[in-house]
């Protein structure tokens, strides 16, 4: 069970999250610069129609399979680290918040602005105006959770791990 | 005739400077990936000292 747990589950989370941050770094540093730059010259079809897409189907089932592996890590201590209920699970229920928060914004804002985006939902011109505004802020949002976020995942296990262990 | 000579002089070192005349728009600081990377580590900053005082024995 351990093996299940901790081996593979850790192994899974940190893969995953690899994909899912990966992919959130490659929009905000790569794509959204490139993308003004083909909509000025007018090639910007072949990122929405071919690149996006893709993107997008792996960026969105990576952050699910990230925020189950590390539930299943947490196990029965579930509690401790998203209630705060005990000193050594504050550093990583800080982390498993904020991953959870970029995890909502992932399905319940980037995807279905970026739907619009791609025409997988009709919508009007406008819509689609505000709806490119929004999963942009919503991605740069995920951007900047991303930095505390990884620093509690990494640093629960290293930095807080002495004065509560030791 | 003083004053209208300095209400003169203000506006010609106003029409200088746009912005004493229009206020610059704000920023937001989401639409800059630096802006965005500054945001990031100033938040880790305040909760590792929050979490900190949180756990200290």
């Amino acid at each position: 069970m351990d093996v299940l747990q901790y081996g593979i589950g850790r192994w899974l989370h940190v893969m995953a999250g690899i994909l899912w941050l990966g992919l959130l770094y490659y929009f905000n540093f790569v794509q959204a610069d490139a993308m003004k730059a083909a909509q000025a010259d007018g090639t910007a079809a072949g990122i929405t129609k071919h690149v996006a897409p893709r993107a997008l189907f792996y960026f969105r089932w990576a952050a699910v399979v990230t925020l189950l592996a590390g539930l299943m890590m947490l196990g029965p201590k579930i509690d401790d680290a998203y209630l705060f209920k005990d000193k050594a699970y504050i550093p990583i229920g800080v982390g498993a918040w904020l991953g959870t928060i970029m995890f909502f914004n992932v399905w319940a804002i980037i995807w279905p602005n970026q739907k619009k985006i791609l025409g997988l939902v009709a919508c009007t011109d406008d819509e689609k105006a505000r709806a490119r505004r929004v999963a942009f802020l919503a991605s740069r949002v995920n951007m900047m959770l991303s930095m505390p976020m990884l620093f509690f995942m990494t640093g629960s296990g290293g930095l807080f791990r002495t004065p509560l262990f030791h | 005739m003083l004053r209208r000579r300095i209400r003169g002089g203000c506006a010609r070192i106003r029409s200088q400077f746009p912005r004493m005349t229009a206020p610059a728009p704000v920023k937001n600081p989401f639409d800059s990936l630096l802006g965005t990377v500054i945001l990031g580590l100033a938040l880790t900053a305040i909760l590792y000292y929050l979490v900190r005082s949180l756990v200290a024995p």
